[in-house]
């Protein structure tokens, strides 16, 4: 399931200024940014441990929305801090890498996301791989300090020099000893994780609260894992890395994204009131707007992705949806997406059907 | 002049779950007492709209929500010395303890109180958010403090779609059946005017009803039916029912005439 940024008004996200008050070197590849809200703003960037912030950033290329983990903690630190990991041809990630220094200013959406903490004393079993461990720890911070929850977790790197927080982790495990352990591993020594050595890290803890976060192979398989292993009724939450209008946006495997001159497909098929249309669509363009450009008369109402009018059945293809406000998490699941919202996000044939 | 009646009376309890019909209840200028006293906030919810529905959890239209004390919620004690005060002078309720409802999911599981933690904590292990149970006694509605729905427009809904269309779909207040037989629609046209129901509320038309995923709803099965939002959408500009302002406080009985003011 793909997790996407949500709006936070009925006129569509709005972007605040945040100052850069800090940049650290977390590794070679990733670094963190202490983020300050504007004076009057500070209300609007209380947030959740585990929640996101999704970026505006004025990319030479053209803008691109870009939305990455807080891993502070609402508990342990004053500011917000985001970590982003340099990625081979990620235009954001190294944008922000290369360009966003400190006392320089970049727009960002009010904290959103649901991989936060559960109300319960169910202890925390943790599986983050690389720049996943950005939620993760701001979890991890969170449930130590302002709880009294036991908390495992492992966390996956290709090498020692890839581990991100290694240093803030070992002081927590130290300060918290006996409530807090973490895992390393390191695929260079041992090879990728395998289920069983999941499920061994995983024993004992079948009635905690799953949470995992990193490259889709280890969440696929972590979740899997885990929902085998745990007791019915026991939560596992993930967080893939989708944000607004951009599919390919996981941290960990960012590709480059397509400049918004070149459309991934050229038009899509579209079923409405038993009728099937071709409908010509440019790049950019959201699957409602190019359905309404074209003369069809497609439900809609908000277009905004509140009221869910455009509900309908994406009975193939691939979109990214800027929001999934109205849609649940069966929803997702039965394949109903938001026309109003989605744009192609694969060169995958699309078929639209309104008439389920 | 007199336009239709009061067909039933419906109220909901908790913001989200199964109604509940009843015979009659004082309707104040916030709305029916009783009515949608509880909600269930998500942590994670937008700003305008914190609150945890079917629109998250299709099952939670399933929940059913009950007064323990229904009957004294129906409306304040001496009443009728409030009322002789004049129109304006709110009527004292009863004791937050009195609106304790228990709460029975979609698989049966029962709670005495959905204040009580393990609700919640249920709750969260089977959505994966985190919640609170928020309580008013002034009651939480999206719009205005009064909804209405007439059943020719759920009937003529359904002619449309070739399907049943169940009224408790639109979650309204006042279900009514109009004298006018000529238009499904009838209370559409009744925007900006005034409707005197019973003996003694006065009511305001302010606006039509915008709809959301709410009414794809199944009622009993929680099951969706895009369809209905989508010909709504395409055929009535989204709306369904109307809401109301109270403008004299009263109480409403089923079966009361509805007349034009």
């Amino acid at each position: 399931m793909n997790h996407t940024g949500q709006d936070q008004s009925s006129a569509g996200p709005s972007y605040h200024r945040l100052t850069v008050q800090a940049v650290r070197e977390e590794t070679p590849e990733a670094r963190s940014f202490v983020l300050v809200p504007e004076r009057g703003d500070e209300t609007l960037y209380r947030y959740t441990a585990g929640q996101f912030l999704t970026f505006r950033v004025p990319h030479d290329e053209g803008e691109l929305i870009r939305s990455y983990s807080l891993s502070s903690a609402p508990s342990t630190e004053p500011d917000m801090m985001v970590c982003v990991k340099r990625v081979a041809g990620g235009r954001g990630s190294n944008w922000f890498n290369d360009h966003l220094i400190a006392g320089a200013h970049i727009e960002a959406t009010r904290p959103a996301g649901r991989f936060v903490l559960r109300g319960s004393d169910a202890p925390l079993l943790l599986i983050a791989g690389g720049s996943g461990i950005t939620p993760c720890i701001s979890l991890v911070k969170q449930a130590l300090v302002e709880t009294g929850r036991r908390v495992k977790l492992l966390y996956a790197n290709q090498d020692a020099a890839s581990v991100i927080y290694r240093e803030t982790l070992d002081k927590l495990e130290s300060r918290f000893a006996g409530r807090f352990t973490c895992r390393h591993w390191l695929d260079d020594d041992r090879g990728f994780l395998t289920a069983t050595d999941i499920a061994e890290t995983a024993q004992g803890w079948e009635q905690a609260d799953g949470y995992i976060c990193g490259p889709d192979p280890l969440m696929d398989l972590a979740e899997k894992t885990l929902v085998g292993l745990f007791d019915t009724g026991a939560t596992v939450l993930t967080e893939r890395f989708v944000s607004p209008d951009d599919p390919i946006r996981n941290r960990d495997a960012e590709a480059p994204s397509a400049p918004p001159s070149d459309a991934l497909i050229e038009s899509f098929r579209l079923t409405l009131d038993g009728e099937d249309h071709t409908v010509p669509i440019a790049a950019g363009e959201t699957l409602l707007d190019a359905a309404l450009a074209a003369g069809i008369d497609a439900p809609c109402s908000c277009t905004e992705g509140h009221c869910g009018t455009c509900m309908s059945w994406l009975r193939s293809g691939d979109v990214s949806m800027s929001t999934t406000q109205a849609l649940s998490k069966r929803n997702i699941e039965r394949g109903w997406i938001l026309a109003c919202q989605s744009r192609p996000s694969t060169s995958a044939p699309i078929w639209l059907d309104f008439d389920l | 002049m007199q336009l239709g009646k009061i067909e039933s009376i419906w109220r909901y309890p908790v913001k989200g779950m199964r109604g509940e019909e009843i015979p009659h209840v004082y309707t104040g200028f916030t709305g029916l007492m009783g009515d949608r006293v509880y909600g269930v906030i998500a942590a994670d919810g937008l700003e305008g709209f914190p609150w945890h529905t079917g629109r998250d959890q299709e099952e939670f239209v399933l929940y059913n929500a009950s007064y323990q004390s229904s009957e004294a919620l129906l409306e304040p004690e001496d009443l009728e010395l409030f009322e002789g005060h004049g129109t304006g002078i709110t009527p004292i309720y009863p004791e937050a303890e009195a609106f304790k409802v228990s709460v029975e999911t979609n698989e049966g599981k029962t709670y005495d109180h959905i204040e009580d933690r393990a609700f919640i904590a249920d709750l969260e292990k089977v959505t994966g958010r985190t919640l609170r149970v928020h309580m008013t006694q002034r009651g939480q509605h999206d719009c205005r403090p009064v909804s209405i729905f007439s059943l020719s427009a759920a009937a003529k809904l359904g002619e449309d779609l070739g399907m049943h269309i169940d009224k408790r779909r639109f979650r309204a207040n006042f279900y009514v059946e109009w004298d006018n037989q000529d238009d499904p629609f009838f209370e559409f046209s009744l925007v900006g005017k005034t409707l005197k129901i019973g003996d003694r509320l006065e009511v305001a038309i302010v606006e039509r009803d915008p709809r959301c995923k709410m009414i794809t709803l199944d009622p009993d099965t929680a099951e969706e039916t895009p369809k209905l939002l989508q010909h709504v959408a395409r055929k009535h500009g989204g709306d369904a029912g109307v809401f109301a302002a109270v403008l004299r406080d009263g109480r409403v009985n089923q079966g009361d005439a509805i007349f034009l003011t």
